[in-house]
């Protein structure tokens, strides 16, 4: 084979090397950007139904109790203070 | 031109040049294309109107309450300008301030709660909260078994010590040391249960929740760059464009009634309320805390919040803490009031009691 015939058939090789890589990353990206769009709607919603569950999870620790007469009073107090506080 | 038979009955050179050519072109043509298209794709899917765009002026603006006047009108106007652009409807910020001589404070009969859920679905109409993908409501409605409640009026006074002179601190009030009084347990409570439900089962207790309001709260404190503050109507609320989305005030409430958009939110244009405040329902974007702000566009124009005017039984009641002959004073002052057990010194604002 003539050095220049060996440098066509190289130079055609990387033509096609070229080619092909240029489909398949071209089907690639195709493929992640329908996959992305699918996942980060996915992945959104799960992360909003963490939250929603660490919230279910923190009230059911949670407990009432009923507040007498002092109770409401000394709360009212400290709310009021805690206002007067702030705005004086 | 001549051309080399290659025994596949093709002429070698002409064929295969044009095919080699053609597809060689189309592979280009097609991954050139596609690079718009993805860029594209994390854009809103509204029409491209550049006046619907976050202009680098918003991007680059201050913390609002310590702007100027002139550059809150800025700030203002540019807002306006995005939100009638992005919803197609001529929408208002207000910039109303606090009212004077006003402590906002909630309260809500648990024992009239029927569950019907109308005031989360006004609260989600009323503030521009995110519709789908993810769903964002402000309320949620814990349906609590009623055998969780264990109260007997009778026991409230049992082992009440006589009071001391210098005052009653941290003294456990009835029961004994170890076991309260009586109270309402949400163990076993379940939350976001079907709209289509028949509601009230009769067997429970409905408790919706939403931001307390707290006097001290945690979530401020822990804000890193004073995105949330409270008002001087005790209301916390929150700058959306101050805020960077480091969800710490997330972490740090022990209501957990503060909620992340993951996503940029799903509004749909006709079912925007147009009317809205700086400070309150005005469309949010991605990357930032919302929450409860007690429908700040209305209350500081002396309305109710959309919850409070949507309850069909009047369970939810409003008023100033600071005014003896408001409703919320007045429950506080007649009716049986519940606190958290694990009281974590935050001074919520917002009381549960039975009628």
């Amino acid at each position: 084979m003539t050095k220049s015939k060996a440098n066509g058939s190289r130079r055609q090789f990387f033509k096609k090397v070229a080619v092909a890589a240029g489909w398949a990353g071209a089907a690639a990206f195709v493929g992640k950007f329908i996959s992305t769009r699918t996942d980060l709607t996915e992945e959104i919603n799960k992360k909003r139904a963490t939250d929603l569950a660490m919230q279910k999870e923190l009230w059911l620790q949670k407990r009432f109790v009923p507040m007498t007469e002092k109770d409401k009073q000394r709360m009212l107090n400290q709310i009021l203070d805690a206002h007067n506080e702030e705005h004086t | 031109m001549s051309y080399k038979n290659n025994g596949s009955g093709n002429r070698a050179g002409e064929s295969k040049l044009n095919r080699r050519d053609f597809l060689r072109s189309v592979g280009a043509a097609g991954a050139s294309a596609l690079i718009p298209a993805t860029a594209a794709a994390d854009a809103p899917a509204t029409p491209a109107d550049p006046d619907a765009e976050v202009t680098a002026a918003e991007w680059l603006q201050g913390h609002f309450v310590l702007m100027s006047a002139e550059d809150k009108e800025e700030a203002i106007a540019r807002l306006e300008k995005r939100y009638s652009a992005q919803y197609k409807k001529k929408t208002s910020v207000a910039n109303t301030p606090p009212l004077e001589g006003v402590l906002f404070g909630y309260a809500l009969d648990i024992s009239k709660c029927i569950g019907c859920r109308r005031c989360v679905h006004a609260c989600v109409k009323e503030n521009n909260q995110s519709r789908y993908n993810p769903v964002i409501q402000w309320i949620q409605v814990m349906k609590i078994p009623k055998g969780n409640l264990a109260f007997s009026a009778d026991k409230l006074n049992d082992g009440y010590p006589e009071s001391s002179a210098i005052g009653d601190y941290g003294v456990q009030v009835g029961g004994n040391a170890y076991e309260p009084v009586g109270g309402l347990s949400t163990e076993h409570a379940e939350s976001y249960y079907p709209d289509d439900e028949k509601v009230p089962d009769k067997s429970f207790f409905y408790v919706p929740v939403q931001c307390q309001q707290c006097e001290k709260p945690p979530c401020v404190k822990a804000c890193p760059v004073r995105a949330t503050f409270r008002d001087p109507n005790g209301v916390v609320l929150i700058d959306y464009n101050w805020c960077i989305g480091c969800r710490m005030c997330q972490l740090a409430c022990p209501y957990q009634a503060r909620h992340f958009n993951w996503g940029e939110p799903n509004l749909p244009p006709e079912e925007m309320n147009p009317k809205t405040h700086y400070f309150g329902n005005r469309p949010r974007m991605k990357g930032v805390m919302e929450k409860c702000t007690f429908c700040l566009q209305r209350t500081r124009e002396g309305r109710n919040p959309a919850c409070l005017e949507a309850c069909p039984v009047g369970a939810r009641k409003f008023g100033n803490l600071l005014d003896p002959d408001s409703d919320v004073r007045k429950i506080l002052a007649s009716k049986k009031v519940f606190r958290f057990k694990d009281e974590m010194s935050t001074y919520p604002k917002f009381f549960y009691y039975i009628g």
